[in-house]
């Protein structure tokens, strides 16, 4: 894979990581 | 490793991580809980299913094909979306409050509540759900295209739209509002982050900078700079730009889908708060998406079978990577469009249509009624998405000319105590009559008004008319008491 690639997985997965861990404490924060 | 198992991999790690944020969250209980998601999120979820809905799959279909076959005119979206957050911004605290205090979950419950009219709330329930029911088949198309970029089209276009169709179904099934809003929220950052990143990596790799991008676009064909622009041989006149936004600017509130979100907000201040994100998000994405998509037009390797490709085709030339997210990013946008719809669909059928003629049906019922009408939904949409239809672009417009009719009934509700049943009804009936007439005569714009489509002409009457009939009579004007809910605290 070449290095634009790698950059856009490292993206992606960043994005979902984000998603799920900000929606906990946003959710444990309303709580 | 293989460009396939790159996107296979791909997928199934977004499609784990959607599967992970819906179901660590409880299925819906009641009715209310399906419906509204107990009016319990605070503005970041607010914010990010505003986007989902919003930013359909099949902008990156439709939309990019507009941008790539006519230009500039595509960014008619951006204007009316930034408008539309402002009219939100005004109706959204008030219909909050009513929402609240009177246990308001549709539009058509609200309208019941103001103009005192049973026979209303039916009659406009029915006819938005009908309205909004071409955006379902819009976003199966668009699922169709993703389907195709993901597997390099060895799964046929309409057997992609199926699968994706049944998959959508059983998520919408059992989800309800709440587990909506929070695979909204995750697709949101998909759609951000990985999508802007993703669309502005393209941009430049191609065409290496903005400015070469705009050389090159104009070199090709200029006109593709200029609004309207060329429509296909046709040149519709200067006044259908502002027509497009202003359209979409006043109904894209009026979705079932998108009106409801209104209810799923822990406060009004939170709605408001969510307007702090909205807007930018949406500047980010027409600079990202909407300017790029005119930029692919000069390329013409991309676009050749069915220019609603080019700008996934442009994309995806990056590699299995691009690929596997540019399709994400559309299923992702199609998700959050459908499964607002089809549970808006479900929700407005039993709330809206059946409650009214048999209010004593228990909140089981309701919720078994709305996920029968669901599948029902589901099922109609690929039927149609089937047939030989107009371009998605068309479909879109032509839907926000009929569903912006819904507008003056809610604004001169909430803002204007004169405003009664007979107005509503005549406005209504007025606006809607001028638009069905011009979908069957002239769908896109009218050549002898410059260009302005048939949707505005009914609003400019529907507001001309609700006001006189208005000032005729005080049936159904709205008590005091309704009034005084906006300044109360709840």
């Amino acid at each position: 894979m070449d290095g634009i690639n790698v950059f856009l997985l490292v993206m992606f997965i960043a994005s979902i990581v984000i998603a799920i861990v900000t929606c906990k404490k946003i959710i444990k924060k309303d709580d | 490793m293989s460009d396939s198992l790159i996107i296979f991999l791909i997928f199934l790690v977004y499609v784990g991580g959607l599967i992970y944020i819906i179901f660590s969250n409880s299925k819906a209980q009641t009715f209310e809980d399906f419906a509204v998601a107990g009016r319990s999120f605070s503005w970041p979820f607010i914010a990010m299913t505003i986007i989902g809905t919003s930013f359909a799959g099949s902008l990156l279909t439709g939309q990019t094909q507009f941008g790539h076959d006519v230009g500039m005119v595509t960014t008619y979206f951006v204007a009316s979306c930034i408008m539309g957050l402002y009219l939100f911004a005004i109706i959204c605290g008030p219909l909050w409050k009513v929402g609240k205090k009177y246990n308001v979950k549709t539009l058509g419950e609200f309208l019941e509540l103001r103009y005192g009219s049973k026979r209303l709330r039916i009659f406009v329930g029915a006819a938005l759900l009908l309205v909004e029911f071409p955006w379902i088949v819009t976003e199966l198309l668009a699922s169709g295209y993703a389907v195709q970029i993901l597997t390099n089209k060895a799964i046929p276009f309409n057997m992609g739209m199926i699968i994706i169709a049944v998959l959508f179904t059983i998520y919408v099934l059992f989800a309800g509002m709440r587990a909506v809003i929070f695979a909204d929220y995750y697709q949101g950052w998909i759609f951000i982050l990985c999508g802007l990143t993703l669309f502005m990596t393209a941009m430049f790799v191609h065409f290496g900078s903005w400015e070469n991008m705009w050389i090159e676009t104009r070199n090709f064909n200029e006109e593709l700079l200029t609004v309207p622009g060329n429509w296909w041989g046709e040149v519709p006149g200067p006044m259908v730009y502002t027509s497009l936004i202003l359209i979409a600017a006043f109904g894209a509130y009026m979705y079932p889908s998108l009106f409801s979100r209104i209810f799923a907000a822990s406060s009004p201040k939170e709605l408001k708060a969510s307007l702090n994100v909205t807007p930018a998000f949406t500047i980010l994405f027409a600079i990202a998406v909407f300017l790029v998509s005119v930029g692919t037009s000069s390329l013409s390797q991309y676009g050749v079978e069915d220019s609603a490709y080019a700008f996934l085709e442009f994309v995806s030339s990056l590699g299995p990577v691009a690929t596997a997210l540019v399709a994400i990013i559309i299923l992702a946008g199609s998700l959050s469009m459908m499964d607002s719809m089809l549970g808006s669909w479900a929700i407005v059928i039993t709330n809206d249509i059946i409650t009214p003629l048999k209010p004593e049906i228990s909140s089981e019922t309701q919720i078994k009624i709305a996920r029968i009408f669901t599948v029902i939904v589901a099922c109609l949409g690929v039927a149609v998405a089937m047939m030989e239809l107009p371009m998605i672009i068309q479909i879109v417009t032509r839907v926000y000319q009929v569903i912006v009719q819904a507008f003056p009934l809610v604004i001169f509700g909430l803002f204007w105590k004169k405003g009664n049943l007979y107005g509503a009804w005549a406005g209504l009936l007025v606006g809607f009559t001028v638009c069905i007439y011009t979908q069957f005569t002239l769908p896109d714009y009218i050549p002898a008004l410059g260009g302005l489509q048939g949707g505005v002409v009914g609003l400019i009457l529907n507001f001309i008319v609700y006001i006189a009939f208005s000032l005729v009579s005080e049936k159904g004007r709205g008590s005091e008491e309704l009034f005084a809910t906006y300044k109360e605290r709840l």
